[in-house]
């Protein structure tokens, strides 16, 4: 079914990282779209970088650019209407945007894999769960079909579908959301990729079937040592399995740390209301759930100064002003808050979760496994 | 899906006495006698008549075949419900019935040897419909916005809006007149009749006018249908999978979105067929094509009542066993239908 293909594949993947690069290096990517509204900056200087074994959390309401920036590294996002305005991404030191579309094919499935956010909808219905999950082998390692077949079983089995081997033959429909999202999970691994970026796995999915999801992830990590890119409106989600988080508003990281630092140090007020967000089991009425007031900025006409001024409680006329650039609150902890460093601010107003008191010798445990 | 052919089968019975019954029932409505018809413009002789309107059971008959009177002498016209279950029983012979004006055909025959004509020009106006309709459709949605892409809107909307014995006629002038002027006999197209063994063209050139006229229509809707369902489906998530499994674009739209997009097209041009096979009565019309559309058309204008019952009863019979195919042919395009509704839907 597939052509032989006759170029000569890359194989990045069996290549060395080199000297002093990371993984994944995403340097100051802006990408925009332009519509006959006007130029949508839809990401606008992301930067981050990622090492095999490590997960990023990527945070921010809908709209915050998150999934746009990954499918642009991924090179799925149509150009036009999108363009790249500046940055390179660079995996294992190569820079993806200037790839032709037959090298970002190699890439693609094989090196660099993604999940969508809905299983009902991401998977052709028109055939075969098996034959969806070995398509990328046949594709990328050259599987025949009946390797393929045999292969598919044992990804199904690896993500817990139990009888897999009747399981294979069926049809996207005869499998329930959860299901599909495992399969989905079994075919982004399928070729052992180095990179998975997961768009809102679990926002369709019920909240128990969530919880399994992000633990069948972190387990497959924890097997092959890839890295992942979680993204989430959740802060809740990431709070267990992120290494880093990337908190993103309007196209534009607004703050970038540890997971110990966003939840416990966190500097900027839209990673608190994010923080204040996340509802509380046992809600009091000393704890209210606070909502983010008001809506993302239209991202063709941003406000001046900074984009979170219009809806942050705390802006002042400098922030309605000027842009807050990067500040660097700690070695690898930055925000972009013009009022990061004043303690004073950050102190009477950052959230007093009742995870600050209780879960930081929680976490210390966490830290010893990791 | 066996239960579901029988009990498809079965609804053709309440469907086929139906679709008799009203036709039954237009015919005694139309004005015009059919056997005065017959006759042209001469008077009948009384006797002459009544062994017609006998032998058609227009009229009583007693059981030796002898003419029933009344007590003035006059003839007695059958009731038409008696007329409907003497014809329902014969079909259930299958026996059509005698044509009122060929004397002495069965209309069987009749249509026996119109039939082919029918359904040969619907054979190649499906494919033209299909190969044309579709490949049209896929060059448009994958070259959006392109010339290609405003040349099969532009022809299609042409070609939606066009009567087809209007387009008819205007390809017999163009290609069996003008063509023929312009190249001083040299190159034209036959613009009448279906070939023959006199015919100044090989059988198929004959083909040519009446299958594309045929096919017009029905061809630009299939352009449009395809193009629509290619472009919605290339905008569905499992696309988007696909892409970033690292397939190419040619393996995208070959694999995982033809056979998305084709399902509703190929139920389109199923339906199609049926009323291909019912004949086009405009178009076989337009070209003197010998098919069933033609005779019927002459059948209607002659009342000549059983013809016309009985090729309508052969066209619902053709339709419904299409249309059963048709909808079986999906469940072999689409798993979801194949394996009945979705049982553990989250």
């Amino acid at each position: 079914m597939f052509k032989k293909k006759t170029r000569v594949q890359m194989h990045l993947k069996d290549q060395p990282v080199p000297e002093g690069a990371h993984l994944l290096e995403v340097d100051d990517l802006k990408m925009y779209f332009h519509t006959q509204d006007g130029v949508v900056k839809a990401v606008d200087g992301v930067s981050y970088t990622l090492d095999r074994g490590e997960t990023l959390g990527v945070v921010g309401e809908s709209g915050s650019g998150k999934s746009v920036t990954h499918l642009t590294i991924m090179g799925l996002i149509d150009m036009p209407p999108g363009r790249i305005e500046g940055g390179d991404v660079r995996y294992r030191g190569q820079s993806l945007l200037k790839m032709s579309e037959e090298q970002m094919q190699d890439i693609r499935g094989n090196d660099i894999a993604m999940i969508f956010q809905d299983p009902m909808t991401s998977l052709n219905p028109v055939y075969t769960i098996g034959r969806q999950l070995g398509e990328g082998l046949r594709l990328h390692r050259g599987y025949s079909k009946e390797e393929a077949l045999k292969r598919s079983v044992e990804l199904l089995d690896m993500v817990g579908i139990p009888n897999p081997e009747q399981r294979v033959k069926d049809y996207p429909h005869q499998f329930s959301g959860g299901m599909r999202q495992r399969v989905m999970i079994a075919m982004a691994l399928a070729c052992d990729p180095d990179i998975l970026i997961a768009d809102e796995p679990t926002t369709a999915l019920d909240v128990t079937i969530q919880a399994q999801i992000i633990e069948l992830m972190r387990e497959m990590q924890k097997k092959n040592g890839n890295a992942i890119v979680m993204i989430t409106h959740d802060l809740g989600v990431v709070a267990d399995v992120a290494d880093k988080i990337m908190v993103m508003y309007a196209g534009h990281p607004v703050e970038f740390g540890t997971a110990e630092e966003i939840f416990y140090n966190s500097t900027h007020p839209y990673t608190w209301g994010l923080i204040r967000s996340i509802p509380d089991p046992v809600m009091t009425e000393k704890h209210p759930l606070t909502p983010i007031k008001g809506n993302p900025p239209s991202l063709v006409t941003l406000p001046s100064g900074c984009a979170f001024s219009p809806r942050c409680p705390y802006a002042t006329d400098k922030c309605r002003a000027e842009r807050p650039g990067r500040i660097m609150v700690g070695p690898n902890h930055y925000s972009c808050c013009h009022y990061s460093l004043d303690k004073d601010f950050v102190a009477k107003n950052a959230p007093k979760t009742s995870r600050s008191k209780a879960a930081a010798p929680a976490h210390a445990e966490k830290g010893g496994e990791a | 899906m066996g239960k579901y052919i029988i009990k498809r089968v079965l609804q053709f019975i309440p469907v086929f006495l139906g679709v008799t019954l009203i036709l039954f029932s237009l015919e005694n409505i139309v004005p015009g006698d059919p056997i005065r018809l017959i006759a042209g413009d001469k008077k009948l002789d009384p006797v002459t008549e009544n062994n017609l309107r006998a032998s058609f059971h227009l009229i009583e008959t007693n059981d030796d075949g002898t003419i029933k009177y009344d007590e003035n002498g006059n003839t007695i016209e059958t009731p038409m419900w008696e007329r409907y279950f003497l014809y329902v029983g014969g079909l259930l012979h299958g026996d059509l019935g005698v044509s009122y004006q060929k004397s002495g055909q069965s209309v069987s025959s009749i249509l026996a040897d119109k039939y082919p004509y029918t359904v040969r020009l619907a054979i190649v106006a499906i494919i033209l419909e299909a190969v044309l309709g579709i490949g049209a459709g896929i060059v448009s949605a994958l070259k959006r916005y392109s010339f290609w892409d405003i040349f099969v809107t532009f022809l299609s909307a042409l070609f939606v809006s066009m009567p087809a014995f209007w387009l008819g006629m205007l390809l017999q002038l163009f290609f069996g007149v003008f063509l023929k002027d312009a190249t001083g006999g040299a190159f034209y197209l036959p613009i009448s009749g279906a070939g023959g063994p006199y015919a100044e063209f090989q059988d198929w050139v004959y083909y040519i006018l009446p299958a594309f006229t045929l096919a017009a229509i029905s061809m630009a809707y299939t352009a449009r249908i395809m193009r629509s369902q290619l472009l919605e489906v290339m905008n569905q998530d499992y696309i988007r999978t696909a892409k970033a499994k690292g397939l190419s674009r040619k393996d995208i739209v070959i694999h995982h979105a033809l056979k998305n997009a084709l399902i509703p097209v190929v139920t389109y041009i199923g339906m199609d067929f049926g009323g291909l096979l019912a004949g086009a009565i405009l178009t076989e019309t337009v070209f003197n094509w010998p098919g069933v559309g033609y005779e019927t058309y002459r059948a209607i204008t002659q009342r000549d009542w059983p013809l016309v019952l009985g090729s309508v009863t052969v066209i619902v019979v053709v339709v419904m066993v299409i249309n059963l195919i048709v909808d079986v042919s999906y469940a072999f395009l689409d798993p979801r239908i194949r394996f009945g509704a979705p049982k553990n839907e989250r």
